[in-house]
């Protein structure tokens, strides 16, 4: 008896211990989790995965093989087991890319060596058996494919500068004669057509030369096919492969991502106009934001009166942070784009109004909401390093005759220098990590042209722009239908992961650096 | 009502979780053990929302009927794993390993893990008969969507709760604790009458924040729940909140149309509404600060 009413009393004892012990380990579990997952999925997308030959045979139709990546059963409960071949995207719709199949139709899994990736320039793939190259009618072994890849690039080098440098300048030269209504039999015209015919020449001549290089491969069905070598970017073998050459193909997967355009409807390519647009939204918003910021929080810590418009403005400041982001970007749209760019329209772009300037979604909006959503941040965090200056340096500065200015500027402001830093930095990593607001204040799935470029005034304001956290916002609804694109949006959440924990991480070893200088 | 039903889930989830962590840290954790949680849970605030609201959406539905199958075998196996952990503690009160329940927990979490998968792959049978088909079952299917969302949104405001909930259990002064043990009180007797009584306007504030936030919350609940306009207060009925329907509908409203006005009226209701919160849960703060000096 005595020992039961001991027994229930430990376990009364323990037991807040143990549900606290077991919610701490679960939420560290948990945001472990999902870093983990990000992270392996992510680089997942990159790495060069094997490629199986599935052989099958469906009731009623007959023995088929295919390519593809099988991925492992899913254990789907009222269902049979399942297994999904993922195919390539080359000549398919890509509602097709992906085959279900109940696993006691399948005969054979294979991963032969001589299966090899084909990567294609506008983004889709193709998994074929190579046989050999076909240049300008010769049979070539496979082995001359890096040789002959790099002149098919200097033929594909060759197309562009022509492309982009003469003949460029002979249309614009062209179309300015024109527009000034010079006649088309002018001397000046026709030695600027005739240099334009021959540029077409030159252009159709290289065109015809690079459809000679060809490259010949099986497909699943032993089937012959051709493929012009000026679409491939890279064709690689994963089952054969050595872990050092697959480590290649990873960091060019890799540097791909980070530097091309996206391609095939955002499911594969690079994100670099998404970085792009997301950098330059950043950086905009904090060059508006900080000095707002840092001068808002000089005036409550340093000159403010101890008042009750003061702590009203103190609540002010705290709301705004708790406000839903998506009301900031309601505000946005309300306020900056349909009313200040309606204004901006009607006084500077007057003549192209019934199409908006400034009076659409655009770039300067966007870190103008930003700016707006990241206030209350760099406010709370400068103020944090500016009430933490210790008193004694003030009072020093004071007594040696500095007015409060030159105190504020020269001792106040240097000693809590990394605190501005950190807020700044703080509200970098919020904007970034912020959708709502963007979806409505500009950034869109697909922006032809960067907002910078070399046309005057070069940053083009009033541009709509791609952005990361839209991108992946927009690869949830409509890119889960390949795994390509499934594993291009992963790719795509680590580096945002990557960029708003790394300046996070940043602004607290700032903090921590400051806290061991000073000795608070 | 979409966003009360989907902060609702995710209150149901954050609160054990944030404030039990909360209470690990502050109450039992050493001080270095606390400098290692805190600022982990407080970088972990940081991760954009999108980002969670695309895992579970990617990842997390098409599996969840597992995890959901997970979760309630772990609550019920709970009471058998309390014993465990007495029986552990009580015969290694005298060695004093440092941080150790976290350890234990985390094995106890992989051996399940582990186990539960092994019993999928050996019975997959066992599981089916648990969802409601056409003639018999216990489960309905709908149950997975209420659960990811509570798992994504509560996930998502654990690090804020946390936050201001730890704060509030470390502020409370030294020197009540010390007072209840000289009286003989025991660690739990005093967490439960004295520290946490404290610190409850604390707490209340922070799962007042943590509300409102996920209230507010836009990417989540647009990723995850179904967004079909239905009014209906069943937890499990696919929902549309007052965010989501903001970020589906504004692009595309007519400027100072009635659809433009209402979707405007939305945004103002969400915004008094966090208002209201914040400004009851910072009055809230500060009183614990003047009752007790800290």
């Amino acid at each position: 008896m005595k020992q039961l009413e001991h027994f229930l009393y430990t376990l009364k004892e323990q037991s807040v211990k143990f549900f606290a012990s077991l919610a701490q380990a679960m939420v560290i579990f948990a945001l472990l989790g999902i870093l983990i997952l990000v992270v392996g999925k992510g680089l997942e997308f990159f790495w060069p995965k094997n490629v199986q030959l599935v052989k099958f045979q469906q009731p009623g139709v007959a023995s088929q093989q295919l390519f593809g990546y099988v991925s492992s059963e899913r254990i789907q409960i009222g269902l049979e087991g399942r297994v999904w071949i993922n195919l390539d995207s080359w000549q398919r719709p890509r509602n097709q890319t992906q085959i279900l199949l109940n696993p006691k139709y399948i005969s054979d899994i294979d991963e032969p060596e001589n299966l090899a990736r084909i990567d294609l320039n506008d983004g889709r793939f193709l998994l074929a058996q190579p046989i050999h190259l076909d240049i300008i009618g010769e049979k070539l072994r496979l082995e001359q494919l890096p040789k002959v890849m790099d002149i098919v690039a200097d033929l594909k080098e060759q197309h562009t500068n022509i492309n982009e440098g003469d003949m460029l300048a002979v249309n614009t030269a062209i179309a300015s004669l024109r527009a000034k209504g010079v006649a088309e039999d002018a001397a000046a015209m026709q030695s600027l057509l005739e240099r334009y015919q021959s540029n077409r020449e030159a252009l159709s001549e290289i065109e015809r030369a690079l459809a000679q290089y060809n490259i010949a491969v099986l497909n699943a069905a032993s089937e012959r096919q051709y493929l012009p070598l000026q679409d491939v970017r890279q064709v690689f073998y994963p089952n054969g492969m050595s872990l050092l050459r697959k480590m290649g193909v990873f960091s060019s997967n890799l540097l791909l991502f980070l530097t091309e355009d996206t391609r095939d409807a955002n499911q594969s390519g690079g994100v670099f106009p998404a970085i792009f647009g997301t950098v330059l939204m950043v950086l905009l918003m904090a060059v508006i934001v900080s000095p707002l910021g840092i001068m808002a929080a000089i005036y409550l810590t340093e000159y403010a009166p101890n008042n009750a418009v003061v702590s009203l403005i103190r609540l002010a400041v705290s709301n705004l942070a708790a406000v839903p982001s998506v009301v900031y970007g309601v505000f946005g749209l309300g306020f900056f784009v349909y009313q200040m760019g309606g204004s901006i329209d009607q006084l500077f772009y007057a003549d192209t109004l019934p199409n908006p300037t400034f009076g659409t979604p655009g770039l300067l909006w966007a870190s103008l909401t930003m700016a707006l959503l990241t206030l209350p941040v760099v406010i709370v965090a400068t103020e944090e390093g500016l009430r933490r200056v210790p008193e004694s340096l003030r009072y020093s500065s004071y007594a040696l005759g500095a007015t409060r200015y030159e105190t504020i500027r020269r001792i106040v402001l240097p000693v809590a220098s990394s605190s501005l830093l950190t807020g700044i930095i703080l509200a970098v990593a919020r904007a970034a990590g912020e959708v709502a607001p963007m979806l409505m204040v500009g950034a869109v799935r697909y922006a032809p042209v960067l907002p910078l470029d070399s046309e005057f005034p070069y940053l083009h304001l009033e541009r709509q722009f791609m952005h990361l956290g839209v991108l992946i916002y927009d690869g949830a609804f409509h890119g889960q239908s390949t795994q390509q694109g499934a594993g291009m949006m992963f790719a795509t959440c680590l580096l945002l992961l990557l960029v708003v924990l790394i300046l996070n991480f940043i602004a607290i070893l700032v903090r921590s650096r400051l806290q061991n200088r000073y000795g608070y | 009502m979409g966003s009360i039903k989907a902060a609702f889930l995710a209150i149901v989830v954050a609160m054990p979780l944030a404030i039990g962590s909360a209470i690990y840290t502050a109450y039992y954790a050493g001080p270095k053990l606390r400098q290692l949680i805190k600022p982990y849970v407080e970088v972990l605030e940081a991760i954009p929302s999108v980002v969670i609201g695309f895992l579970a959406a990617i990842w997390l539905l098409p599996v969840s009927e597992n995890y959901l199958l997970a979760v309630l075998l772990f609550l019920f196996l709970t009471p058998l794993f309390l014993l465990f952990f007495v029986w552990l503690n009580e015969s290694n009160r005298h060695r004093n390993i440092y941080g150790w329940e976290l350890l234990f927990f985390t094995l106890l979490i992989f051996t399940f893990m582990l186990g539960f998968h092994w019993l999928q792959v050996a019975n997959p049978d066992w599981f089916r008969w648990l969802w409601r088909t056409d003639t018999s079952g216990v489960l309905s299917s709908e149950l997975k969507s209420a659960f990811v969302l509570a798992i994504a949104l509560g996930i998502a405001i654990i690090p804020t709760v946390f936050t201001i909930a730890e704060d509030a259990i470390y502020q409370v002064p030294r020197s009540l604790s010390k007072a209840s043990f000289a009286m003989g009180a025991s660690r739990t007797q005093t967490l439960l009458r004295i520290v946490l009584k404290v610190a409850m306007p604390g707490i209340l504030s922070a799962l007042m924040l943590g509300f409102a936030r996920a209230i507010g919350e836009t990417m989540i609940v647009l990723m995850v729940s179904g967004n079909t306009p239905v009014a209906d207060w069943s937890l499990l009925e696919s929902m549309r909140s007052m965010t989501a329907n903001l970020a589906i509908e504004l692009p595309e409203a007519q400027p100072d149309s009635v659809h433009y006005q209402v979707l405007f009226f939305i945004a103002l209701l969400l915004f008094l509404f966090t208002f209201v919160f914040n400004t009851l849960a910072e009055f809230l703060r500060i009183r614990l600060r003047q009752r007790y000096k800290l």
